[in-house]
């Protein structure tokens, strides 16, 4: 049964490649389906599963012509499919990330001051854990996150040696409290 | 919403048919160089421009339609290319001269390239076992390029060409139509 499709299927596009108006509207309705139920299993029922087979559908048809009659149809019209939802993905993904970058922007005019209670409650909460360190792993990691930040001047390695000590130090007591 | 299938189906009709278009004017530009060669050739420039133009758009429309129409074009390029080149050698050569008695070498060079192009295509036919409408077809771009080169000799090259090319292909297309 499969097979007979198949065959039916790579027959039709021979033929309409060759030019033969009479096997449009057959090749049509047995493409149709195949090309919508495959964008359907990509994308879900929806618009978009529809638009990705219309658009594959304008594309085969376009191509029809360049079909090379040894290979087998249904493979072809599926890869037009797939590049079809591939592209429909993808543009939702650039969407979604337009959208990103709008919240970047958002957070460049300023932060809101609920982000700022945020901020605070994680300093606190920094500082807390930071307590709980030796003297000498506070000494570094002040040394390192405030002095040095404020001079920008060259690091010794000595310097950043003990600043990493103290900062996994500081990453395994933050676990311990905070969990990740 | 689900697309309606009658509107998808028209759609994509117009769309199958433009493409099958712009790839038939494509792929008659293959028709170019002998025109453009033809008219640079040619002493009567317009004519030969207006016969190169209607080759090219007999191609297009060949390609475009495709089936034996399809089938057609290559071969009748092909085989047209000799009644061309014979044309045009006689063009280039003028006439000769022997004991104050001048013979044109368009007329006999016009003769000499439609009976090469119809033994060509009899070839053609055979070799590609293309189908009988698809000889008749190729036949009218082989005479159209024999025409575009032998403006020179007149209506008498014309039918010198078009008589050499029936003599041999016609014999040759009803040896094949038996077999």
């Amino acid at each position: 049964m499969q097979d007979n499709r198949r065959n039916g299927l790579d027959e039709l596009l021979a033929r309409l490649a060759d030019g033969d108006r009479e096997a449009f509207r057959p090749l049509f309705l047995a493409a149709w389906p195949v090309v919508r139920d495959y964008c359907r299993r990509a994308l879900g029922d929806g618009f978009d599963a529809d638009d990705a087979a219309q658009q594959a559908m304008h594309k085969l048809f376009e191509q029809a012509s360049d079909y090379d009659a040894s290979r087998p149809a249904i493979a072809w019209m599926l890869a037009i499919a797939a590049w079809e939802c591939r592209t429909i993905r993808r543009k939702h993904s650039r969407s979604r990330r337009t959208g990103m970058d709008g919240l970047l922007n958002a957070e460049a005019a300023g932060p809101s001051p609920e982000e700022e209670a945020i901020a605070c409650d994680l300093v606190a909460a920094l500082r807390e854990v930071r307590g709980g360190l030796r003297p000498e792993d506070q000494a570094a990691l002040r040394q390192a996150f405030d002095d040095l930040e404020e001079e920008c001047g060259p690091v010794s390695p000595a310097q950043r040696k003990r600043k990493e000590r103290a900062l996994n130090r500081l990453r395994a007591a933050w676990r311990m409290i905070h969990g990740s | 919403m689900a697309p309606d299938l009658a509107i998808l189906e028209q759609d994509l009709r117009r769309t199958y048919e433009r493409a099958r278009l712009w790839r038939g004017l494509g792929a008659a530009l293959v028709a170019a160089p002998v025109a453009v060669l033809a008219v640079v050739l040619s002493e009567n420039s317009m004519a030969t421009a207006a016969w190169g133009s209607a080759l090219f758009l007999l191609l297009a429309a060949y390609w475009w339609r495709g089936e034996a129409a399809g089938k057609a074009a290559l071969p009748g390029l092909a085989a047209g290319l000799p009644a061309f080149c014979c044309a045009i050698t006689g063009d280039l050569l003028g006439h000769q001269c022997v004991d104050g008695v001048c013979v044109s070498w368009c007329t006999p060079l016009c003769a000499a390239g439609g009976a090469l192009s119809g033994f060509l295509l009899v070839r053609i036919a055979r070799t590609q076992r293309l189908p009988m409408a698809a000889v008749a077809l190729a036949a009218v771009p082989v005479l159209l390029m024999g025409v575009m080169g032998c403006s020179c000799g007149g209506y008498g090259g014309l039918a010198a060409m078009g008589g050499a090319f029936g003599a041999l292909a016609l014999p040759g297309l009803l040896l094949l139509l038996r077999k």
